[in-house]
């Protein structure tokens, strides 16, 4: 937390006290900030000031990371939602994979939701067992968050 | 004997005098600051992760003396 404030105030004057608090990691916490301020007051040597709020995540991605579990030759595929909230609604406007080689993948819009919600599909195409990971990057039109990274571990037995 | 009530009465003035310039000084109050925020507490709207939240806490001095603020505390 951040604060700025007056020095010295003349009788009958005004000043402030300006706290700023970052929220980075809050997701999903109600924060409460206090900062307590000295004064010369005789009355009021210290008061207290509170700040509070919500904090919430740029988008609610579920499940978090994409897991591709299953036989080699059988259908294994995932889907994760992708849900903006209210206050920072968006689209998606491109979607890549770091690798690409062991996935395929595209994305569907919810049209009927509001905001609307994003399904990305995820299918192995690895035709052999083995392990892999790769990342999709999925880039939005928000300013908070211009981008997600969803990662994908992929174990074909 | 005439001498004496004179210097009594002197006295007597002396401590009057003394007596209530310090009853006057008493009761004047001290120039003293007096700090009164506006609020003290705010509740913002829900923010996303990552963006800053700034608040400004207005403070007026309703007293007689200039308002220090030698610091504010913050965890």
């Amino acid at each position: 937390m951040a604060v700025s404030y007056s020095r010295q105030i003349p009788p009958g004057g005004t000043g402030e006290v300006t706290l700023k608090i970052k929220t980075n990691g809050d997701a999903g916490k109600k924060i409460s900030k206090l900062a307590t301020v000295y004064t010369d007051d005789p009355n009021n040597a210290t008061i207290e000031l509170i700040m509070t709020g919500d904090v919430i995540s740029a988008a609610d991605v579920h499940p978090k990371i994409a897991r591709l579990i299953g036989q080699a030759g059988k259908s294994i595929q995932t889907d994760i939602t992708i849900t903006p909230p209210v206050i920072n609604k968006f689209d998606i406007t491109g979607v890549a994979a770091k690798d690409g080689t062991n996935i395929q993948f595209k994305i569907e819009k919810k049209v009927k939701s509001d905001p609307h919600q994003f399904i990305l599909h995820i299918t192995n195409i690895k035709p052999d067992p083995g392990r892999y990971f790769d990342k999709i990057t999925l880039k939005t039109t928000s300013t908070i968050n211009p981008e997600i990274i969803i990662r994908v571990f992929g174990i074909i037995r | 004997m005439r001498l004496k009530t004179n210097s009594l009465i002197t006295a007597l003035v002396c401590f009057l005098v003394i007596t209530s310039s310090g009853y006057t000084g008493a009761k004047e109050p001290n120039p003293s600051p007096k700090a009164i925020f506006e609020h003290t507490t705010f509740k913002f709207s829900p923010v996303i992760a990552g963006t800053e939240v700034t608040h400004l806490f207005r403070l007026t001095n309703k007293g007689t003396a200039p308002l220090n603020i030698p610091g504010v505390y913050v965890k």
